[in-house]
Formats: structure tokens, C-alpha cells, sequence
């Protein structure tokens, strides 16, 4: 036999030196750092106990995902005492007038452009998708924009001061104001390059302003009710007495022929 | 066997299963392992090469194509084995579990036949890289040419190249030291 032959009989008895058990132990150990380490990614058994905890992970957080969202980025921005400016996340800018608020959710802000407002904003609006203002009595949506929104419990006003506003239908061009109420709307032009329409509140001196908001600016001055329902076009030009309500209310009244009374404590003012 | 009854088409569009992954661990990681312990003679280092080359298979099983298996954890243990080896001298311990004891073996018999599993150990380390691995499946494995080049990624010529050059090495080294 020669050398290489008594080498190849050798070699057909050789192993490669591990143990018998050296297998088993390395599969326990590769599938330790694999399969039983990532259960969740196995497509090929079926069910299995790590399936259902990824489910309920997922089912919770799909449902909390909305709460998440609401309370991650919610920002409600109030103006108490000076009014307030404000920038949203594209770059949209609101001044809110003393004792205003707006509320919207920062994170769905890109898509939606939507905010509540409770009180008197201007809002100067980047050019994008619809930028919508929620108001009790409806929602205003504009493109690219400078305007102005006042509301309380009885009215709402906007003036638009360039671009385009759609208040429940009716589009307003710059230098148009809507005021809708419960019963009516009334349209018209009305020149105002500040931010808002209702003037300070320690003043109470109006130009061709609303007669809703001079109301207004009476009920927060004296804190008082106002009772007022009108179906006629009212603009207030002058300035009322910070110091006497009845006086204010006299000169507010007399130019349009409206009549006060009293009822239960709330001022009622009616039209002839 | 789900993963070796797919058409190739089929499994290409697919990901590894646990499963799978199982069923190629239970093929392949002996060959791996004795292919490793071919190439460096460190058993210990094999071990741990041959477990990681399988752990890097899950890992990157949403890129590999699922016909091509066999191949690539092939690729990933010499690649992972390259990278962490440092070379040293090879020194083969082969064990000898096939050895059919004999009663008519002398003890002198026995004495020749270590004398020569070293002599022909110490020949084996002198193969070169690739040549020795693909003799050594074919000699003590009993793997097939065709298998270790599809396991290697080698065309059948290449492994009949590798198994002649090994061959030719064995002899010479051999009659040398007679």
C-alpha cells in the first residue's frame, strides 16, 4: 500500500473533532439569538402566544394612538390679559385679542390647517391647503390671507383685509366684512387695516364697527347682559362713557332709534 | 420540508420562516461547521463562526433569495471566518471515531498508525486555503464534487482543480517523508 492510499484509508476514518452533542447545543444556542429572540417576526408558524401579545401591542397602540396624538399635540394659546401673538407650525401667524383663545392639534396641523377660536383673531394665513377658523357658528376657511374673526354667543364677524375668505358660502373679498347671526347675515365694505375689529376695551371708541361688537365690548366693560336681536344693518361711529352704562347706552341707541328696557336684570334692547 | 418543495420562482418572492430557518440549521450546520474546522483546524472558533454565519442568515433573510441558501451561509461563514481569524499554524486533531478496533492490531501497529495520523495531519496543514477545505469534505464528509461547489459557489471544475492540486500536494509531501 502506498503512502497516499494508507493516507486516503485514514482519512475515510477521520471526523472532524466535536462532540456528539455539539449539534443540539448549537442550535439551542443560534435559535436562542434568532427565532426565540424575534418571535414576533415568524410568518411560518401558526398560532402562537408571541402573535397575540403583538396583536394586543398593536390593538393598543392603534387605539391610544388618537388620545396620543390629541394630548402630544394639543395647544390651546390664550390671550388674558394683552393680546397674544401667535405662530402655527407652517408658518401662519394669529394675534389674538385680550381674553381670546384658539385650540388645535400641532402634530395633524400640516394636514389639517384647521383651528377653534373662541373670542376675536386676525389671522394673517400662509398660501397652502385650506386654513379653516371653527367658530360656533361655522367654519371659515380661506387660502392665503389676511382676516379677522370676532364672535360671541349671538354673532359672527369677519372682515377680510386681502385674498379670500368662505364664510358659510358667502366668499368675501378684501375689504368685505359678513356679520351672521342667528336670524341673519348682513354684507357690506368696511375699510379696517387693524388686526381687530372691536376696539380696546377701556376705550370704547368705534368707527363704523358692528353694532354686535360694540355690545359686546359693553357687556365685558360694565359685566353685564345685553339682550339685543336686530334684523337691520347697525354701524356704530363714536365713542361711548367707560364710566356710566346708561349714558353708553343712550348714545349707542338714540342715532338708530333703538328702545331699552330691563328684563330680570338683562339690558334688552329693542328695535322700533 | 415546505422550503425545498417550493418552485424557485415561488420561494424567491418569499421570506425565510422560523421554520425554514430551523429545517437549513438541521441541513446544513454540520457541513458548515466541519467546513469552517477544515480551513482553519480550530474547533472552538469553528463552532462559534458557524453559530454567528446562521444567526447573520435571520438576520438578512428579507434580502436573500430562498434557492440560493445553501450557498450563502456557505459565503457568510468563510467571510466571517476570514475576518476574525488571525493566521497561525493549522494544527488538525481529527478524531477518530470510525476507527474499527481489531484484535489482530499490534501494539506496534498502533504505534505506526499514530506516528502517521500526525505525519499526515501536519501534510494536511500544508494544503493551501480553499484546496484543503474542498478535499477534506470530500474525503472525510463524503460530500460529493458537485455538492461542495454548490455549497461553495464553486463550478465542478474548480473543485476538481482544487481536489488535484490538494491531491498532488498530499503525495508529494507524503513520499517526501518516508
Amino acid at each position: 500500500m502506498s503512502e497516499l492510499e494508507k493516507a486516503e484509508d485514514r482519512l475515510r476514518k477521520y471526523s472532524a473533532p466535536f462532540a456528539d452533542d455539539s449539534v443540539e447545543t448549537a442550535r439551542s444556542k443560534v435559535m436562542a439569538r434568532t427565532i426565540h429572540a424575534e418571535a414576533k417576526f415568524d410568518h411560518s408558524r401558526g398560532f402562537e402566544y408571541s402573535r397575540l401579545y403583538a396583536a394586543a401591542a398593536a390593538l393598543i397602540i392603534i387605539l391610544s394612538l388618537p388620545f396620543g396624538i390629541y394630548f402630544l399635540g394639543n395647544t390651546n394659546i390664550e390671550a388674558r390679559e394683552i393680546s397674544v401673538t401667535h405662530t402655527f407650525p407652517d408658518g401662519s401667524e394669529t394675534i389674538l385679542a385680550q381674553g381670546s383663545s384658539i385650540s388645535y392639534n400641532s402634530i395633524l396641523w400640516n394636514f389639517t390647517r384647521s383651528t377653534e377660536m373662541i373670542g376675536e383673531a386676525f389671522f394673517i394665513v400662509q398660501s397652502g391647503d385650506q386654513f379653516t377658523v371653527e367658530t360656533s357658528f361655522g367654519d371659515v376657511n380661506v387660502l392665503g390671507t389676511k382676516f379677522s374673526v370676532w364672535e360671541n354667543d349671538d354673532a359672527l364677524v369677519v372682515q377680510c383685509q386681502e385674498g379670500k375668505v368662505d364664510v358659510a358660502g358667502e366668499i368675501l373679498l378684501a375689504d368685505d366684512y359678513i356679520i351672521l347671526s342667528a336670524d341673519n347675515s348682513q354684507q357690506g365694505k368696511w375699510l379696517n387695516k387693524q388686526p381687530f375689529i372691536s376696539k380696546n376695551k377701556s376705550d370704547l371708541s368705534f368707527e363704523n364697527t358692528p353694532i354686535h361688537i360694540v355690545i359686546e365690548s359693553l357687556e365685558d366693560k360694565f359685566g353685564i347682559d345685553i339682550n339685543f336681536t336686530s334684523e337691520g344693518v347697525y354701524r356704530f361711529s363714536g365713542s361711548l362713557d367707560p364710566t356710566d352704562l346708561d349714558v353708553s347706552l343712550d348714545i349707542l341707541t338714540k342715532p338708530f332709534g333703538l328702545k331699552i328696557s330691563s328684563d330680570k336684570g338683562v339690558v334688552v334692547i329693542l328695535e322700533p | 420540508m415546505g422550503l425545498f418543495k417550493k418552485s424557485e420562482s415561488e420561494s424567491k418572492k418569499e421570506i425565510l420562516t422560523a421554520r425554514e430557518f430551523e429545517e437549513v440549521f438541521d441541513l446544513y450546520y454540520t457541513q458548515v461547521r466541519n467546513f469552517l474546522y477544515y480551513k482553519t483546524s480550530k474547533s472552538e472558533l469553528s463552532e462559534d463562526v458557524a453559530q454567528d454565519a446562521f444567526v447573520k442568515l435571520w438576520e438578512t433573510r428579507e434580502k436573500i433569495d430562498k434557492s440560493s441558501l445553501k450557498a450563502y451561509v456557505f459565503t457568510i461563514a468563510n467571510n466571517l471566518m476570514i475576518n476574525k481569524l488571525k493566521r497561525e499554524q493549522l494544527k488538525y486533531k481529527f478524531l477518530n471515531y470510525v476507527e474499527e478496533r481489531n484484535d489482530n492490531e499490534t501494539p506496534q501497529y498502533l504505534i505506526e498508525m499514530q506516528e502517521f495520523d500526525e505525519k499526515l495531519q501536519a501534510v494536511l496543514a500544508k494544503i493551501p486555503d480553499g484546496a484543503r477545505e474542498v478535499f477534506l469534505m470530500n474525503r472525510i464528509d463524503g460530500l460529493k464534487y458537485r455538492e461542495i461547489a454548490e455549497m461553495l459557489g464553486l463550478s465542478m471544475k474548480a473543485v476538481e482543480k482544487r481536489m488535484s492540486r490538494a491531491l498532488a500536494i498530499l503525495r508529494d509531501e507524503l513520499d517526501r517523508k518516508v
